[in-house]
């Protein structure tokens, strides 16, 4: 029989996969099939068969339902595939999910340790309720309903008594996108507090006085030259997502330049290596700076374009002419004296060095793709001005919103709008808005503890949530203080899947569930496109997969275990079962009126109405859009977004135009429904009530930025009009830990880093990341471990402000001389046997109620015994030295930002010090605390009009206006 | 059916055959395999099938066939690994692989259909075409010439649509034949008067303008009365020379002038690409019809073996003897 002709076979094949992928399932095995093992064709997601490791060499078939879920441990959000054992109905492993946008198929080690923390003999499976003092350890199980009914009722009477800034809710990793924020919103009180101020405000801060949103997006992938300030290939911020695309990158030629001063492992893959004295980093990029602007090789018609150079001269400059070229005139002055030499001088790093990476970055062009997040601009005063000196380079290049560029990260984000949105609270809580910080990203939420000890106010309810600030947070102890101070703290309630220091003080334990235990819905700037991912209970989707209804999450979760989505849900309908507060609205379900709102109402609403695309994606494959993301966990809604600043405004929305001098433009047209509600800058409209639409550039009115004058602001009129003309424009602020401010035997201890296993609180009832990092050693040079007599191993005590630790020494070449570094996410400590016994130590801690604390090391970790024979095999004992606690709070007066670095002394230890002791004097720390409260510029004095804070800036849970206006009394 | 649909038709077959270069797997993903293969009309393959031919038989790696010496890796695969640079893509473990050079020329194909009239598409029919000639015609046309000839039977019809596929794109991508320039891997081919191991030479397809593979020198042994020796085909080779060099050369340069044949059929297509490898057949064929003449009249003259097989042209005798050469071939081996 003659062989059909190549047309017809090509047309068979191409027919073929037409309908194959019409079904939804998988034409192609996968991405990379000469190599790689393909990714289980999603297909065959209900029923995978797998060979039974543990029983080899016999060749036992399992089967498995391949169920998606979004990783927990960091902020990443990458994507899980939970195997599902279809017998027992138990996980039995995590695997990367390949159709999850960010991460694509790809984890890092904590996703699939996910698997030790479901079942960590350890963990906390039923509310707990505390039957002795706070802290004393004795505890005793309660029914949800009791918890529930005892805290709903103390918020409703703190809402009815008018005691609203009384509740509060404390996050730490939030890993969701508004729905706890929309609860307290919908309860009218400002009660979230965020760990964002111990973490990455600083950045965020110097991105948002550019841009008007407070995180970048680069495009690495596309990128020809990447700047990295820290280790972002290893633990940054969305590192997995972001660490492969760079290795795209790189594998295509793109350059890598490292900033840290330590060689971590990111610095060494990096092309070129700056190891700058911490807090020098403004000083380098400004170099750069200058450098593209003395020769000129800066994209001038983006800066003409798109910089506020009219406004900056306008303010600035009024006798110059309101020219360009003027304005380059004064840019060349301004940073003249930024050069190779002087930034040589401050960072130590040698001029041939600075002038290479000058270079590299003169040659990428508009594919220059930068990243600043923790860091240098979370260790040191003024450490904003590096995100904003380091975007500065973006901003000269036009590397903004190109391929290969950085962009706004809102524009790579996409946050869909939910059934309900409650109105803005009418209350400002000065507890974690305090005035002396106008201009703070984020709560002051690390200086809780001294606020309450000056009587500022008290807290009648207070969530932890995921969160642990006794450990987490500087001057922990201090914490300490105020939540065993019942007058200071009435309730406080932790939700957490985990025992923590902070939880130990709780009054009550509530269990809420690990990544794939719990409904959230997120998206994360990790390339040039927006996606939701969808975290879910497995089990729960499990086994509604083989038919089965699930009306509650605990039905599934091990033990008691609940999820907080449940759980906020029925705490606001008890707290207003009637009605009569206005909250339980924002309950109901729209199908059933009247009746509670379920998870899976309140999600099937968000994918049905808010997320384009996704109906007709799940629609072609015969599903609900929840029924999609229950099997897919992830959408993507859109790539290559491109630069939206650049889009014209149409002119249906210029109704009643208005322009300022600027070229703001502004109009009476109202804001089309926008279903993505992803967070930026709110600039305020103009005095006859027009809100700002776009900026006019070159005679087209365009989107721009949100900022108030619709560009880039390479000048902040906020920062001028708020009292901070002096660092309005990007510039070097000198760190507290310059060699200037230190007395000649102190170091600069860098604690900002952490080890690429190990998150927090949250990867310590991970046995295989305990396994993998269990210790931080401080990071000494040779020539100062010389002069201090030690060698590696040895013990040394470090010396900080309020205290000391002992720590063991780990000599290396891998760090500055007068620097030392010790890595965060160690130390973690119990005072008795409950608690994680595979990463806590068990300590005494005394104090002499003068502030006066001592902690000593009874025993570090051993093997026991448990429903998990792997804890019988931990080989290691030591678990690290909690040096936070020695930390006093250094909050930087513009951002709010924590400035980690310390000025240190480091001697090798007394015979009488053992590994692990500490001593801390909160007296002390009390007093470091109004030193810093020194350096701020109160509202109260430099508001220009009256405000507690300028309204555009972004700001969790945003009040309503009126709350932003002084009371009236309190202005100077 | 517009001129997108059938783009992204064409793209769609090669990368069907580039999947089906890949090995079938265990039971379920076999099943992709044979749904595959079924719609190509060829017959489902199962793992040896695939073991004979692209492991015994014919190295699927670019590299083997274009590099100096016929082994894989070094310059053939960078230049390879370059390409998927300069396309903006990470370059995948294996670039050099025919599965993933045909998955990556279906993408562009598609990436071209899919893009409107302008310079980027303008770009994008360059793209290709540079692949097609660059990395896939020079040495694809000898490959699936090859597995046609020694493959199993899936593997036989699979190289025989690869090359028809092959040869009907080049005839619709303008570019890739007629007056252009020899693909960067074969203009820069050394050629045979460099001083190398005879074996190694004979075994670069790219200098000499033949494939050896297992098949056919087993064939040779057969024709000749000669015992295989199993290993690689250097060791099967140098055996065979061993036993019989007049015959064992003859047999090469009878091997080299069927393949002068064969890829002067393609010359009206494939035109630069096919004329080489066939003048490259040809000219070994020569070397290798010189260097038996030689033997013969040394043995004829001085009883003697071969005299220097160095003298242009020629081939020279293998790596154990080359410190011998001048004196003439060691027996003490």
């Amino acid at each position: 029989m003659a062989r059909a002709s190549l047309e017809e076979i090509a047309g068979r094949v191409s027919a073929a996969r037409t309908q194959t992928e019409a079904r939804g399932e998988t034409f192609y095995p996968g991405p990379s099939r000469v190599h790689l093992a393909a990714f289980p064709p999603k297909e065959r997601w209900d029923d995978w068969v797998e060979l039974e490791s543990k029983d080899w060499p016999r060749r036992t078939e399992r089967r498995y339902m391949l169920v998606p879920t979004t990783c927990f441990n960091c902020e990443s959000a990458c994507g899980l595939l939970a195997y599902v054992d279809r017998e027992t109905l138990q996980v039995r492993k995590f695997e990367g999910n390949p159709e999850h946008p960010g991460s694509r198929g790809r984890n890092c080690a904590k996703g699939p340790a996910t698997v030790n923390q479901v079942t960590d003999p350890d963990r906390i499976l039923q509310p707990l309720k505390r039957s002795g003092p706070r802290g004393s350890g004795q505890w005793e199980p309660v029914s949800w309903d009791e918890a529930l009914d005892e805290i709903a009722n103390r918020i409703r009477t703190a809402i009815v008594e008018e005691r609203r800034n009384e509740v509060m809710y404390h996050v730490g990793r939030p890993g969701e996108d508004g729905f706890t924020e929309r609860v307290l919103a919908s309860w009218g009180v400002d009660g979230h507090n965020s760990h964002t101020n111990v973490c990455s405000s600083g950045a965020r801060a110097g991105y948002h006085f550019w841009t008007g949103i407070d995180r970048p997006s680069p495009d690495h992938t596309n990128a020809e030259v990447i700047l990295l300030i820290s280790s972002h290939l290893e633990s940054g911020h969305y590192f997995n997502p972001h660490a492969q695309r760079i290795v795209d990158a790189r594998a295509g030629g793109a350059k890598l330049i490292v900033f840290d001063t330590r060689l971590s492992n990111t610095a060494t893959h990096a092309d070129h290596w700056v190891s700058p004295h911490p807090g020098s980093e403004p000083a380098i990029l400004l170099a750069i700076a200058a450098y593209l602007i003395r020769t000129g090789r800066y994209d001038r018609e983006f800066v003409r374009r798109w910089w506020n150079w009219e406004e900056y001269l306008e303010a600035e400059h009024p006798q110059r002419p309101r020219t360009f070229a003027a304005f380059e005139t004064v840019l060349g002055e301004l940073y003249a004296g930024y050069t190779f030499e002087f930034a040589a001088q401050e960072s130590g790093v040698p001029i041939r060095t600075i002038e290479a990476v000058a270079e590299a970055v003169s040659h990428a062009g508009s594919r220059l793709s930068t990243h600043s997040w923790r860091s240098a601009a979370a260790g040191n005063l003024g450490g904003w001005q590096v995100s904003r000196t380091l975007f500065m380079l973006n901003a000269l290049l036009g590397a903004v919103a190109t391929p290969g560029g950085t962009y706004p990260n809102a524009w790579n984000k996409f946050v869909p709008r939910p059934m309900y949105v409650p109105p803005h609270p009418g209350t400002w809580n000065e507890l974690t808005w305090p005035l002396e910080y106008p201009l703070a990203l984020n709560e002051l939420s690390f200086l809780l503890p001294h606020f309450l000890k000056e009587g500022r106010g008290k807290i009648d309810t207070y969530f932890t949530r995921v969160y642990n600030p006794v450990w987490t947070n500087p001057d922990g102890l201090s914490w300490l203080e105020v939540l065993t101070d019942e007058s200071l703290i009435g309730l406080h309630v932790a939700l957490t899947p985990t025992w923590s220091e902070t939880a130990f003080f709780a009054d009550y334990v509530l269990p809420m569930g690990l990544g794939p235990e719990r409904h959230d819905l997120h998206s994360y700037e990790q390339y040039d496109g927006q996606w939701v991912g969808f975290r879910q209970p497995v089990l729960r989707a499990a086994r509604e997969r083989a038919g089965e209804t699930v009306a509650d999450t605990r039905q599934v979760n091990p033990g008691e275990v609940w999820e907080e989505n449940e759980f906020w849900i029925e705490l606001s309908w008890r707290i207003d079962r009637d009605g009569n507060l206005g909250i339980r609205q924002y309950y109901e379900s729209k199908q059933r009126p009247g009746e509670k709102l379920t998870v899976d109402e309140y999600y099937g609403w968000i994918f049905e109405n808010s997320v384009p695309g996704l109906p007709e994606a799940a629609a072609a494959e015969g599903l609900t859009p929840l029924a999609y993301m229950r099997r897919y966990g992830a959408f993507e809604i859109r790539k290559g977004i491109g630069p939206i600043h650049e889009e014209p405004v149409p002119d249906d929305e210029l109704v009643d135009p208005a322009e300022n001098a600027n070229g703001r433009v502004y109009t009476r047209a109202e804001a089309p429904p926008a279903s993505n509600i992803v967070p930026k800058g709110a600039p305020d409209p103009d005095p006859e009530g027009r809100r700002p639409v776009g900026v006019r550039v070159d005679g087209v009115v365009r989107r721009g930025f949100p900022t108030p004058g619709g560009k880039l602001e390479f000048y902040s009129r906020t920062l001028a009009d708020w009292g901070w003309q002096d660092a309005a424009i990007p510039g070097y602020l000198r760190s507290h830990v310059h060699p200037d401010e230190m007395d000649p035997d102190q170091l600069v201890l860098i604690s900002t880093f952490r080890l690429p296993t190990q998150i927090h609180t949250r990867g310590g009832n991970a046995k295989w990341l305990d396994e993998l990092a269990h210790t931080n050693p401080l990071w000494l040079h040779p020539t100062d471990a010389a002069r201090i007599g030690v060698a590696t191993s040895d013990l040394v005590t470090v010396e900080t402000e309020i205290g000391y630790f002992v720590v063991k020494a780990w000599v290396t070449e891998g760090i500055r001389p007068g620097v030392v570094a010790c890595s965060h996410h160690m130390g973690r400590w119990k005072l008795r046997e409950q608690g994680q016994r595979q990463l806590m130590a068990t300590v005494d801690l005394d104090n002499d109620d003068a502030g006066k604390w001592r902690m000593s090391r009874r025993s570090g970790v051993k093997p026991y015994p448990s429903s998990d024979p792997d804890t019988a095999r931990i080989w290691w004992t030591d678990v690290g030295v909690h040096q936070n606690l020695t930390f006093p709070v250094h909050p930087d007066p513009i951002s709010g930002q924590h400035c980690w670095h310390q000025a240190v002394r480091v001697r090798k230890a007394r015979p009488d010090e053992s590994y692990g002791d500490i001593a801390v004097d909160t007296a002390k720390a009390h007093e470091v605390y109004q030193r810093w409260l020194g350096r701020t510029r109160d509202a109260r004095k430099h508001s220009p009009d009256g405000t507690r804070r300028p309204h555009w800036l972004m700001r969790p849970l945003k009040p309503a206006k009126a709350a932003f206006l002084i009371p009236d009394g309190d202005v100077t | 059916m517009t001129a997108q649909v059938l783009e992204a038709t064409r793209a769609d077959l090669f990368r069907a055959l580039g999947v089906l270069a890949e090995p079938p797997g265990a039971a379920r993903e076999r099943a992709v395999h044979d749904r595959l293969a079924e719609l190509v009309g060829m017959a489902a393959p199962d793992r040896s099938a695939w073991t004979e031919a692209f492991v015994v038989q014919l190295v699927p790696h670019a590299s083997v066939y274009l590099s100096e010496d016929g082994m894989l890796g070094g310059v053939a695969a960078d230049r390879v690994a370059g390409f998927w640079r300069a396309l903006r893509l990470p370059v995948p473990a294996d670039a050099d692989h025919v599965a993933a050079l045909l998955g990556l020329y279906a993408t562009v194909v598609e990436a071209e259909a899919g893009e409107p009239a302008g310079p980027r598409r303008v770009l994008l029919h360059e793209a290709r075409a540079a692949l097609l000639h660059e990395h896939l015609l020079s040495w694809l046309l000898a490959y699936t010439s090859a597995m046609s000839a020694v493959g199993p039977p899936a593997y036989a019809a699979w190289s025989e649509l690869l090359r028809e596929a092959l040869l009907a794109e080049t005839a619709a991508v303008s570019d890739a034949g007629g007056s252009t320039p020899l693909p960067i891997h074969l203009r820069d081919q050394p050629g045979n008067a460099d001083r190398r191991d005879v074996i190694d030479e004979l075994l670069a397809p790219a200098r000499t303008g033949f494939i050896l593979t297992r098949a056919d020198l087993a064939r040779a042994a057969r024709q000749h009365g000669l015992g295989v020796r199993l290993g690689d085909r250097r060791l099967m080779l140098r055996s065979l020379m061993e036993q019989d060099p007049p015959g064992t050369l003859r047999w090469l340069a009878d091997h080299a002038r069927s393949w002068a044949a064969r890829s002067r059929t393609d010359e009206t297509v494939a035109g630069p690409i096919a004329a080489y490898w066939t003048a490259r057949a040809a000219q070994t064929a020569e070397r290798l019809d010189s260097a038996r003449r030689g033997l013969n009249r040394s043995e004829r003259e001085n009883g003697e073996r071969p005299p220097g097989l160095q003298d242009e042209p020629a081939v020279r005798p293998p790596a154990a003897t080359a410190a011998t050469t001048t004196e003439g071939v060691s027996d003490d081996h």
